[in-house]
């Protein structure tokens, strides 16, 4: 290349710093490592009640995709496949009653992509979950058919269901020792939602989330951690019996992470896991309902642009004054920082040596 | 030692490592024929001119003094004729800015130079003024002038320097390869600051990357009487920001800056390995700044770290350097994290300008946020970055201040981590700029 060719033939075009960025991170690869990971409970689902939990699957998530896109096309936006919708309708088919007919979950899946999510602005938009706050439209309007839960079937391919009740339910009864009901509740031999009755394989989808950096440890933890404390408080409950029953593991992993409508900042996420673990206790001990994961995350969704407001990241450098913000700090005097100062002076020449 | 469980271990992130150009010795780019000198290559008032069109200079020689005490003079970098004043585009602010066109005369004739080999016997005052003579500025990309540094006001203390031999961004090895080969030369520059400044304590930072640099600077240190000087080196992970000053002092002395403040408001002055090597030459060999190590590297032919003149054009770099490779039509002044696209290849390199990148756009298009908070648990600075896109796109400027928007340094880390490949600085840059429109209208 002579200095002729350099001139004539560069163009240098405008670019804007950073000018890389991580390859490795994007919407898309983050929903395909929820699907990948949603893929344990839902063969859990299809051992447990049948390969009609299958049929329940395709549909749901079929059905969000068409939604989706018709939607798109009514607000005249590009449909991206971001695969945010296929994460939506698994979603909500794995927390349905395994014998739901067809036609309802086309109905919770088109409300939660249609109502919740595109009425809102589409994703990041959306308030509330859209498969919990579908799942929770269906257990309103269709309240029989959402609360009939049958025993795990001994063949795949069966449509034979005997009725049953839940762990969680009043009349729900146990012949066996204690260890055993905790083995069966782990690996899923009860009765429940298609993709929520093993906490085993619920915990495999969500280890493989923390591992891949999808989610963080703190929703889940704090979550699951406060359910225990309590019913560990609380005189007559089973706190390992409460933490391994019902919706708590896919809640806590798979729902409660949404990073849509959970708060964004550490001090926020814990405010929000806290109080979700907070009340599903007492829909549980106190509610009419058996189960109330879905419903706890849904109140903390809503408290989730007021924690966003109020909790914040204290900034670099901040020095904090009496008269900002929601909680009052203790004004530090000049001699306070001096002797922080030299606190940590010599902290670092102790660290020297 | 720092142990790795500090809590103040910084935000980051952790950009590939490419340093094609780590083991490229120094060399000497060859005397460009004409050299453009922008009167404004630092942060203060710009030079003023004192020559004519026509005046013959040498290498050396001062063409224009110091706009105000915030500001430097500006030297001649090649001798030979001044043949126009033009008005060029700042390579860094894309202001307008005056600019001395200098037709070299082929012999880089120098000024007569006064060695000294004990400057140290100085006083600080005439060793600041030489400072401020021979033109020196922050090299490390910020510009400041460096006297201003080295005169803190009385009532504000220094105990420590910080020297930064971090170099974080990918790509640029030149303050490494100026540690390599010129690590004495450093601790001498080190020294005088130590004697202006009256503190003792100084630590070299360097990451943890760049095992050679270490090693030659921990050597030249063993030659240093012990109870004279406590200068130490300290290793530091290596990670994105680590150079920026704000995030280094934290992470050696556990001291935040307070909004708004300067290190020395915290009784720190962090100066960069560069800045030191200049101000040897300065005080030792008398000589001016008029050169200084770019890396230029990236999707070009023969990846460099250059001894070049200031002023030189990025196209005379570019073919020195074996031309660019096919399809890249981006090139950067400074790294690919922080530093701004060139659009003329006629623009000239400068004194903040430590490497030129050359690469290809791969810009992706944005999408909607997903709340993921990556730019939150990345900030550096502790901020939360996604609401400034937010207010940015909902023209509530005023509320940026509530969300301490001043205190980010653009450092990128955000975007650069963001699934939704949000361009979040781009959004920052706009935001700071309409406040400060509304600020100087009030």
């Amino acid at each position: 290349m002579n200095k002729e060719e350099i001139k004539d033939n560069i163009k240098m075009m405008v670019s804007s710093a950073p000018h890389i960025s991580d390859k490795g991170k994007s919407t898309k690869r983050i929903m395909l490592i929820v699907c990948f990971a949603l893929i344990f409970p839902t063969i859990g689902g299809i051992y447990y009640f049948g390969i009609y939990s299958l049929f329940v699957v395709l549909v749901s998530v079929i059905t969000a995709l068409l939604t989706e896109y018709l939607a798109k096309m009514i607000r005249k936006k590009e449909f991206v496949m971001d695969g945010s919708a296929i994460v939506t309708g698994m979603l909500l088919a794995l927390v349905l009653p395994p014998r739901i007919p067809l036609w309802v979950v086309v109905i919770g899946s088109a409300f939660a992509i249609a109502i919740i999510k595109e009425a809102f602005g589409g994703l990041g938009h959306n308030i509330f979950n859209p498969a919990l706050a579908a799942r929770a439209f269906l257990a309103i309007s269709f309240a029989g058919m959402m609360t009939k839960w049958i025993n795990p079937v001994s063949g795949i391919i069966t449509l034979d269901s005997v009725t049953t009740a839940t762990p969680l339910s009043n009349n729900f009864s146990y012949t066996g020792s204690t260890s055993d009901l905790y083995l069966d509740l782990l690996i899923g031999k009860v009765g429940g939602c298609i993709g929520e009755t093993s906490a085993l394989l619920v915990l495999i989808g969500g280890l493989i989330l923390l591992f891949l950096g999808v989610i963080k440890w703190r929703i889940p933890t704090i979550f699951i951690g406060t359910v225990f404390l309590f019913t560990f408080l609380i005189p007559g409950q089973d706190p390992i019996f409460h933490i391994l029953s019902g919706g708590l593991f896919i809640g806590a992993f798979f729902m409660a992470t949404d990073y849509v409508t959970a708060p964004m900042t550490p001090k926020g996420q814990y405010i929000f896991a806290f109080g979700a673990g907070v009340f599903v206790v007492m829909i549980r001990l106190f509610g009419s309902m058996p189960e109330g994961v879905a419903f706890s995350i849904l109140i903390m969704n809503a408290f989730t642009p007021l924690i966003d407001r109020y909790v914040q990241t204290k900034p670099y450098g901040h020095i904090p004054s009496e008269k900002k913000g929601l909680f009052k700090f203790k004004k530090s005097t000049k001699t306070d920082n001096k002797e922080s100062l030299d606190k940590n002076n010599s902290k670092v020449k102790n660290d020297k040596k | 030692m720092i142990s790795i469980f500090n809590k103040n271990k910084s935000h980051g992130i952790h950009p590939p490592e490419s340093n094609i150009s780590i083991n490229k010795k120094i060399e000497k780019a060859p005397i460009p024929k004409q050299v453009i000198l922008p009167l404004s290559q630092h942060i203060g008032a710009p030079s003023k001119s004192i020559i004519e069109i026509g005046d013959l200079v040498k290498t050396g020689q001062k063409i224009a003094e110091p706009g105000s005490y915030v500001s430097v003079p500006i030297h001649s970098t090649i001798s030979g004729k001044v043949t126009k004043k033009i008005q060029t585009v700042s390579s860094v602010t894309s202001n307008v800015v005056e600019a001395i066109v200098i037709e070299s005369d082929g012999k880089d004739e120098w000024i007569k130079t006064k060695k000294n080999n004990n400057p140290l016997d100085l006083s600080n005052d005439k060793l600041i003024k030489s400072i401020q003579d021979a033109g020196i500025v922050g090299l490390g990309g910020a510009t400041f002038p460096t006297h201003v540094k080295l005169k803190p006001p009385p009532e504000k203390k220094i105990d420590t320097i910080i020297v930064n031999g971090c170099e974080c961004e990918p790509y640029i090895t030149s303050d490494n390869r100026l540690m390599i080969e010129h690590g004495k030369e450093i601790i001498n520059g080190l020294k005088i600051m130590i004697k202006i400044l009256g503190c003792n304590n100084a630590y070299i930072a360097i990451e943890n990357n760049k095992p050679d640099a270490i090693k030659t600077i921990n050597e030249h240190l063993k030659t240093i009487k012990k109870d004279e000087y406590q200068i130490e080196v300290i290793s530091l992970e290596t990670q994105y920001p680590m150079g920026a000053e704000k995030t280094l002092l934290k992470r050696i002395l556990a001291r935040e800056v307070p909004i708004g403040g300067l290190p020395m408001d915290v009784g720190v002055v962090v100066q960069n390995i560069s800045t030191l090597y200049a101000i040897y030459e300065a005080l030792y060999l008398g000589k001016p700044l008029v050169e200084r190590v770019v890396t230029v590297s990236g999707e070009i032919n023969k990846p460099k770290n250059l001894l070049a003149r200031f002023g030189t054009s990025s196209e005379e770099i570019i073919y020195y350097c074996g031309g660019i490779k096919q399809n890249a039509n981006v090139m950067i002044f400074g790294g690919p994290m922080m530093g701004i696209s060139q659009v003329s290849l006629d623009t000239p390199i400068q004194k903040g300008t430590n490497s030129i990148h050359i690469r290809r756009d791969e810009k992706e298009t944005e999408s909607n946020c997903i709340r993921c908070g990556s730019c939150i648990e990345t900030c550096p600075m502790s901020l939360m970055p996604f609401m400034y896109v937010l207010l940015v796109k909902n023209k509530k400027y005023s509320d940026l201040k509530n969300y301490y928007i001043d205190n980010c340094v653009e450092c990128g880390s955000c975007s650069y981590g963001c699934p939704a490949k949000i361009p979040i600085v781009q959004y920052i840059k706009t935001g700071k700029s309409e406040l400060l429109k509304r600020r100087s209208k009030k």
